[in-house]
């Protein structure tokens, strides 16, 4: 007897995510949507530049990549059976390399054309208008002024501080990047801010989201501001960007799509709170942010353990507590988790000042709340009034 | 009250709210006695929301389905120059003009209790809030401004809805699923914000559900996202005179097939997913944007939200997609769309043309100019928009 095996009907398909320049960045989410009815789509989570193989049936496949910034590289492709397809997706390029990573998470346009409605615009025409407005304040209310763009800046006092402002513009933008040097001796027991005091407006205060490392190096961040008045503050971390990202744009179907990965990863993020507390506070807010609340475990309370003079992680752990366990149980915990949060500091992401000043809401209306959460609140509140809505960062006027 | 459409409360259902204020008698151009501030905050009337919250409501009553919670109530305040009635096309009041409450601090507060109040008959039940009208942002915190608002010069804020409150202390109602559509500016006048941030938190609005420690009616999660109009600190735009505003105009679109999903099924299954709602309706405002020179506005997410279904469309309909093609050449053209053995020919006009296409891979686009020469695309039309540029040999 012959047994016949039956023809082949599934290819194999190589996608690529490609960018003109060498940039790093996981979590882009992939629909691979077949151009018939009947075929399943697939929906994938990838990195910039690398190969990705999956099989799937034969036919015509149309290839989308959507990308944190809210642009979208497209490609068709046939596959047929028992071969391989090739589909590149092309990134467009930016004007320069140094906007490589910020034009995958960001979209400069959208707030560019925004900004013409804005009822108080600021276009810093050249750098030595962005440079004067400058300068690196410290929780301590030191300020240290930025003279030029290529200058280091030495904090008085001797502690080794130092922050690199590298300030470019284009015809659309302008950017300031901060980069930590390597040797920075940072101890966790204090804040950085940005102040930016455009011509004829009030200032703001950026609470800078610093140490952020990456692989044990202290990792870049881009300032960048079209015009508006909130600028897009990047953290140039390929494994972490796009997740906050895609929550920052509200794209959080990008997210759904491959929500397992990205609550894996964040899940990891927060795992590795250690090597980074302040991305694993933004792994933790990304979890409450998708519902995952047991993929938090007790990690958020050993970041408010572990690190005090990081607002974001007593502010995660009360939370966390509010929303998993009767409030009789844990009130006295949770009170005094967001007074030494609304005493200790900034927090560092918008949400962070949101939820502090919503749970002690919450705290204020039981009926006997603890005298100290009076304060808090009211010092929780005057930071949601002065906070920017549309900042991932705490962006805070003065 | 103002039900415009109800139905048995026993089951699951779809609540929704919606509030236009257009009419503001304390402010700039009202009929009533301004505000002692009122020229220094320069609000003014507004054309848009009375239309716009009627049109929601309209969408919800004809056309909105979703067989797991169909639509159970529909409330409707509006606050118009010139009062109308409402005539549904479907439930108890079918065919029956219907007297539309003004939206007043009063009657707007009374309507988000009755409206909660529904929604906590059910677990799975969907809550719909859909506001037009003056808002102002200060830090964090947002407010709606209610017809009345102004009324009082020593409690300014006595007749705003103090929204993020709203927002937080719905975490108390029984049913789970909820979006809110807010569409409305979050620029408020320095002299307005400066006097509210001085008062911090609410300043007085009422946030008529007020939040409560402990108090989670539900152990499942809530999801219960915010749909902005406009970025904070932003204005939002309609035309002027118009009755729909922009927002409110792509929001349409976006329900009514531009916005749906079909990810679980290509081609075939189609709903509508509140994650992805927020990208949809920004895509439309920028095609609008850049075709017509409409304000740019850039919508904005918030609230704790994961993805929930609020319409299914029926079966075997696919949903109609925006498509902008555009030329290098700014001549006219004819147009000609073919699918398989359909052909649509189009009368001449110039680059860019603006079509509207079914859901469907493989439409090839040719662009026959006067003097000979054919310009060619090819493009699946997919949700949200699509873009294509013809091209000579009509590369994709």
């Amino acid at each position: 007897m012959t047994q016949i095996d039956p023809a082949p009907t599934k290819g194999t398909l190589h996608l690529r995510v490609g960018s003109p320049f060498d940039v790093r960045l996981e979590g882009i989410a992939v629909d691979v949507v077949p151009l018939r009815a009947g075929l399943s789509a697939k929906h994938l989570d990838v990195a910039v530049g690398q190969d990705t193989t999956l099989e799937v049936e034969a036919g015509d496949y149309l290839i989308e990549a959507r990308l944190p910034s809210g642009a979208v590289a497209s490609a068709t492709c046939s596959v047929t059976p028992a071969s391989t397809s090739e589909a590149l997706l092309p990134l467009p390029a930016p004007p320069h390399e140094w906007l490589a990573f910020t034009r995958l998470v960001a979209r400069p346009e959208r707030a560019d054309r925004r900004a013409r409605y804005d009822s108080q615009p600021w276009r810093p025409r050249t750098p030595a208008d962005v440079q004067a407005g400058m300068a690196i304040v410290s929780a301590r209310g030191e300020a240290w002024a930025c003279p030029d763009g290529q200058s280091f800046v030495e904090p008085p006092g001797g502690r080794g501080r130092r922050v690199l402002c590298d300030l470019g513009t284009d015809e659309r933008l302008s950017s300031c990047i901060l980069r930590p040097d390597a040797g920075w001796p940072y101890t966790y027991d204090e804040q950085l801010f940005l102040r930016i005091t455009p011509p004829c407006s009030q200032s703001s205060l950026l609470v800078l989201p610093v140490p952020w490392f990456l692989d044990a190096q202290l990792a870049p961040l881009q300032v960048l501001w079209t015009g508006g008045r909130i600028p897009a503050v990047i953290v140039q971390d390929p494994g972490v960007g796009a997740v906050l990202a895609y929550l920052d744009s509200g794209d959080t179907a990008a997210a759904r799509r491959s929500a397992d990965a990205i609550a894996d990863k964040a899940e990891r993020i927060l795992f590795d709170k250690v090597k980074n507390p302040v991305a694993a506070a933004g792994g933790a807010y990304v979890l409450l942010r998708l519902g995952q609340l047991a993929k938090l475990h007790d990690w958020v309370g050993n970041l408010a353990a572990w690190y005090p003079a990081l607002p974001d992680g007593a502010i995660l752990r009360a939370t966390q507590l509010l929303r998993t366990s009767p409030a009789a149980e844990v009130k006295e915990e949770v009170t005094r988790l967001l007074v030494r949060a609304a005493q200790g500091g900034y927090p560092v992401y918008t949400e962070g000042v949101r939820l502090l000043a919503s749970s002690l809401r919450l705290l204020a209306s039981d009926d006997a709340p603890a005298p100290q959460v009076a304060d808090a609140l009211k010092a929780a509140q005057s930071m949601e009034a002065h906070a920017s809505a549309d900042s991932m960062f705490t962006w805070l006027d003065e | 009250m103002t039900l415009t459409f109800s139905s048995p409360p026993d089951n699951p259902g779809t609540h929704v709210l919606a509030i236009g204020v257009g009419v503001y008698p304390h402010l700039v151009g009202g009929a009533g006695a301004p505000a002692s501030d009122a020229a220094a905050w320069g609000m003014k009337q507004l054309s848009t929301p009375p239309g716009s919250a009627i049109e929601v409501a309209r969408w919800f009553i004809d056309e909105h389905r979703n067989p797991a919670c169909p639509l159970a109530s529909v409330e409707l305040l509006v606050s118009a120059s010139v009062d109308a009635p409402f005539r549904p096309s479907r439930g108890p009041l079918a065919q029956q003009d219907v007297a539309i409450e003004h939206a007043t601090q009063q009657n707007v507060v009374a309507a988000i209790k009755r409206w909660k109040k529904r929604l906590d008959g059910d677990e799975q039940s969907t809550g719909v809030f859909y506001f037009a009208g003056h808002g102002m942002q200060s830090g964090l915190s947002s407010f709606l401004l209610s017809e009345t608002f102004g009324s009082d010069d020593d409690a300014t804020m006595k007749d705003a809805i103090y929204f993020t409150g709203l927002h937080l202390g719905m975490e108390r109602c029984l049913a789970r699923r909820q979006i809110f559509l807010i569409d409305a500016c979050r620029n408020a006048p320095q002299a307005l914000t400066s006097r509210v941030a001085a008062a911090g938190g609410g300043a007085g609005a009422d946030p008529v559900i007020e939040p409560r420690v402990g108090a989670h009616p539900s152990t499942l999660p809530r999801d219960a996202p915010i749909i902005y109009s406009t970025a904070s600190e932003a204005a939002a735009f309609g035309p002027a005179g118009g009755l729909m505003s922009y927002f409110t105009s792509a929001l349409l679109r976006a329900l009514r097939g531009a916005g749906w999903d079909d990810g679980d099924d290509p081609w075939n299954t189609w709903v509508l997913r509140t994650d992805s709602l927020t990208r949809h309706i920004g895509n439309l405002m920028q095609l609008d944007s850049e075709l017509h020179g409409s304000s740019f506005q850039a919508p904005r997410a918030g609230g704790d939200a994961q993805s929930f279904i609020l319409h299914v469309p029926p079966p075997a309909t696919p949903p109609r997609i925006p498509i902008a093609v555009q030329a290098a050449r700014s001549d006219p053209a004819s147009l000609k769309v073919t699918l398989g053995a359909s052909v649509q020919q189009m009368q001449p006009s110039s680059s860019p043309w603006e079509l509207e296409l079914e859901a469907a891979p493989g439409y090839q686009i040719d662009a026959d100019f006067a003097d000979g020469a054919r310009l060619s695309a090819r493009l699946s039309a997919r949700p949200t928009l699509r873009k294509a540029t013809v091209v000579p040999g009509g590369a994709t």
